[in-house]
């Protein structure tokens, strides 16, 4: 049995490599059609299995009923009504009644528990037909062998609206990519969503009779004017320039992610040089970025604390006043501002573009937008449910399918798409709600949006009649808004994304952490005060300690997905 | 003399002031909850509330006591402890009055004393620990949160050298005068236990109360679980690059301090309302069975 199954591994192997191989030079749609060409032959029941059902028909329900077992995290912020739950709500409905499917959870958790109770119950082997995990799982879980291949259920099921959401950016999809096997379904979402934005406090520029920023100088001028000339007039020396957390280097809000591409310095992400990929954080680059760090804190136009600061007590200080200039991502004037609103109803924010120190723009960077993927364990016996699922779950952004009442938000306004077991969002969900909802505005016409832009659309019509408590919505999809600022990035072509988005490599998984923890030690010391040349030692260390070999993998992988 | 009553003098005020200093350092902390708990929440996000609350309000109270999930989670917490602590109670008393008798009236008590030991010392872990749980079928139950720690080894050690202080005269009068094991247990052994039982006591309610990794583990929805696993999740901060974009925006991070504060003074109330209470055996018990006589 052991030697039986030793030769089917190397024989899976080495058909795998055939197919990188192949795949290097061939783009994505032909590699699917490589490997369920042959797949087959390599004697896969499983396999063959699915070959057999080939005459499923996908849109037909489950006659009598399935039961599919799955896990999910849900959010603090779900709410509920009429006594749903997120076991029992108009999704589980839906799929019992229209799909023949009885979604039941294994279990469901808090998203602040998730990770724990993700491990705790895949190292059990208690796992259920559809799974949601993050990338490191979905690694291991291919690794063990665990999982089902997806690539070709995904081509002969999913419907052609799921294919058109999910492969709008083909870099995000290929992420649930392993061995140029389909291995997961990705939540996809918006890469430009996650790009740096920076806020400005705009009544305290009036106040100081000072213009908006336009370069990285006029930045730090602000800086020091919003620190030493009494921006809220209060006669006290009690503000300072520009608010950053304790892990500034990676935080979506507060931040240096917008700061250092003021500099072209793009640390902890992956950019390419010469064709490589090399690590952002040992760029000479970043060195002029920590530099001009180091004087804003010398100066005190930094929060003297900052480097025992959570997100939670740096957004303290921009409702409290203490603060009026960050970089954030595009939800801050809903999740940061809005607290400040809410103390001061004269405070006003605007978001810019980001801004460089010289005459090459500055360019945003972001992650690669996935979260969560969806995969289905190998010995499930229905391995073709999650595309019924996943169908019926995009058909709301099919244009020829009337919207039906209830599945973007309910009648009083709470969000029922949350509940929804298999989800995908198109690539520039965000922006284009935001286009449509300024639109409506500007005609005072709500006809052509949907039930979730309503939503929008409706908190800024009651910002604009006075109610403050809709600010940050009006901030967020209105306009003047953060998502004015997305926009501009993408009219002008102007971001990058992380040019390593795979799975740890080996390397990483042993040292990334420690690695990381030293990097954010060592510039934190340096914006304190320590001398530079500490960055220069950093840069030998980080190699030293793993950094070279870490490089290696990633451009290994790298060639491989080119 | 009275050199070394200044020194002493000396000592015990720098010793006290010490202990002040650690008692303060202790107490703050919980003050600035209490006091963040009671201000508005405007104020609170504000960073304003050091020691004493601002703009006085009962509406996270309110708030708390009246959200469904928190009183879920305090009555599944309630009932974790009086059935764990009945479970505990029951098996500790049971296995310690034995153990604690002489090898001439138990033969094999030594392997039976290094067969509870040995778990002191070695454990399955993690992943075993909760695969077992699951191979017994008890998982998503209360029972899951009672049975995996019914035997606190410790507590039993603790017991069982209280029983050997006891002087074995008084057990002797008593079965010469014809009473049995369980009689000379219940009517003697627990009656002059009383401190050693409520220092077990104090360990086993705060212990139970206080746990919250077991209910994360163990527990399949977070409708079943206890007060404290409900309350890390309402605390610990999500890590921002779990949350998708969408869902970014539609839960406004707004930090609700004051409701997070009223929450953890309330979950922190039962356990301070008894301590007062048990703390006199609590001293007492602690250093009983490290003198033998």
């Amino acid at each position: 049995m052991k030697k039986h199954r030793r030769t089917k591994g190397i024989l899976l192997l080495t058909l795998v490599l055939a197919m990188l191989i192949t795949a290097c030079s061939s783009n994505n749609s032909t590699t699917n059609n490589e490997s369920s060409t042959a797949a087959p032959q390599t004697g896969n029941a499983e396999e063959a299995n699915n070959a057999g059902q080939a005459a499923i028909d996908i849109n037909a329900k489950y006659d009598p009923p399935i039961e599919i077992t799955g896990w999910r995290y849900t959010e603090s912020t779900y709410q509920y009504e009429n006594g749903d739950t997120i076991e029992d709500n108009i999704y589980t409905r839906t799929y019992e009644e229209d799909l023949g499917i009885k979604l039941k959870y294994t279990w469901t958790v808090p998203l602040e528990q998730f990770k724990q109770k993700l491990n705790v119950s895949i190292a059990a082997g208690d796992l259920p037909d559809i799974m949601w995990v993050e990338a490191q799982q979905l690694a291991e879980l291919t690794e063990n062998d665990l999982i089902l291949d997806l690539t070709e259920l995904y081509e002969q099921y999913a419907s052609p609206v799921a294919k058109d959401i999910l492969e709008q950016d083909m870099k995000a999809f290929n992420t649930a990519k392993i061995g140029g096997k389909l291995m997961a379904i990705p939540h996809t979402s918006s890469a430009v969503d996650g790009l740096p934005i920076l806020y400005v406090r705009t009544d305290w520029l009036a106040n100081l009779g000072m213009n908006e920023p336009q370069t990285m100088q006029d930045v730090l001028a602000i800086a020091e004017a919003f620190t030493k000339n009494d921006p809220d007039q209060n006669n006290q020396e009690d503000t300072f320039g520009i608010a950053f957390t304790k892990t500034f280097l990676t935080d979506t809000h507060f931040g240096t992610t917008g700061f250092m591409s003021g500099y072209h310095a793009y640390p902890t992400k992956w950019i390419e040089k010469d064709g490589q990929l090399v690590y952002g954080s040992i760029q000479p680059e970043v060195k002029q970025g920590l530099e001009a760090l180091q004087k804003l804190y010398a100066n005190g136009m930094i929060d003297r604390e900052f480097g025992v600061k959570d997100r939670a007590k740096v957004t303290e200080s921009v409702a409290g006043g203490k603060v009026g200039m960050f970089y954030g991502s595009m939800s801050a004037p809903l999740s940061i501002i809005q607290n400040n609103i809410d103390n001061d109803p004269a405070a006003e924010w605007k978001a810019f573009e980001l801004v460089s120190v010289d005459e090459v723009r500055a360019t945003p960077i972001a992650k690669m937008p996935i979260q969560k993927y969806y995969v289905v364990n190998k010995k499930t016996k229905h391995p073709e449910a999650i595309f019924k699922l996943l169908n019926m779950s995009m058909q709301g952004y099919d244009l020829n399918v009337e919207p039906e009442e209830g599945y973007g938000y309910s009648e009083s306004g709470i969000a029922t798409f949350l509940y929804n077991f298999i989800a995908a969002d198109p690539a520039l969900k965000n922006l284009t709600a935001h286009n449509k909802v300024t639109a409506a505005l500007d005609k005072n016409d709500p006809s052509e949006l949907n039930a979730e832009e309503l939503g929008y659309y409706e908190r800024a019509l009651a910002f604009r009649g006075g109610d403050l408590s809709n600010w940050g919505t009006e901030r967020v999809f209105g306009t003047p808004s953060s998502f004015d600022v997305i926009g501009a990035y993408v009219d002008k072509d102007n971001y990058i994304l992380d040019g390593f988005y795979g799975a740890a490599t080996p390397t990483m998984v042993e040292r990334n952490a420690t690695l990381l923890t030293m990097e954010e030690e060592v510039f934190t010391k340096i914006i304190m005060g320590e001398s530079l040349d500490a960055f220069d030692k950093f840069v030998e260390d980080w190699n030293k300690l793993g950094g070279t070999q870490i490089t290696e993998e990633v451009n290994e992988w790298y060639e491989l997905i080119k | 003399m009275s050199k070394r009553l200044t020194s002493r003098r000396l000592f015990l005020l720098g010793n006290n002031l010490f202990l002040l200093l650690l008692a303060i350092a202790c107490l703050l902390p919980l003050i600035n909850v209490l006091a963040v708990s009671f201000s508005s929440s405007s104020a609170a996000a504000a960073g304003l509330v050091k020691l004493w609350p601002i703009e006085f309000t009962l509406a996270s109270y309110k708030h708390a006591l009246g959200k469904k999930e928190f009183i879920d989670a305090f009555i599944v917490s309630l009932q974790r402890v009086a059935l764990g602590y009945s479970i505990n109670m029951l098996l500790t008393i049971l296995i310690a009055f034995p153990l604690s008798r002489e090898k001439s009236a138990l033969r094999s008590r030594s392997v039976y004393a290094w067969f509870f030991i040995v778990t002191m010392m070695f454990s399955g872990g993690l992943i075993p620990t909760y695969m077992t749980v699951r191979s017994v079928g008890i998982l998503d139950t209360m029972w899951a949160l009672v049975l995996p720690g019914a035997v606190p080894v410790f507590n039993v050690i603790l017991l069982m050298n209280f029983f050997r202080n006891l002087p074995k005269e008084i057990e002797e009068a008593a079965h010469i005068d014809g009473a049995g094991h369980w009689r000379v247990l219940l009517s003697i052994y627990l009656p002059l236990s009383k401190p050693a039982i409520a220092t077990i006591t104090l360990f086993v309610l705060v212990g139970h109360w206080n746990a919250w990794f077991d209910g994360l583990i163990y527990m399949n929805s977070p409708a079943n679980y206890p007060l404290q696993s409900y309350l890390q999740t309402v605390i610990i901060e999500v890590d921002p690059s779990l949350v998708s974009n969408t869902e970014l925006i539609n839960s406004q991070l707004v930090s609700d301090r004051t409701f997070k504060a009223a929450q953890v003074f309330l979950a922190a109330l039962p356990v301070l309302a008894i301590y007062p209470f048990l703390q006199k055996y609590f001293m007492k018990g602690l250093v009983m069975g490290s003198v033998k006589g």
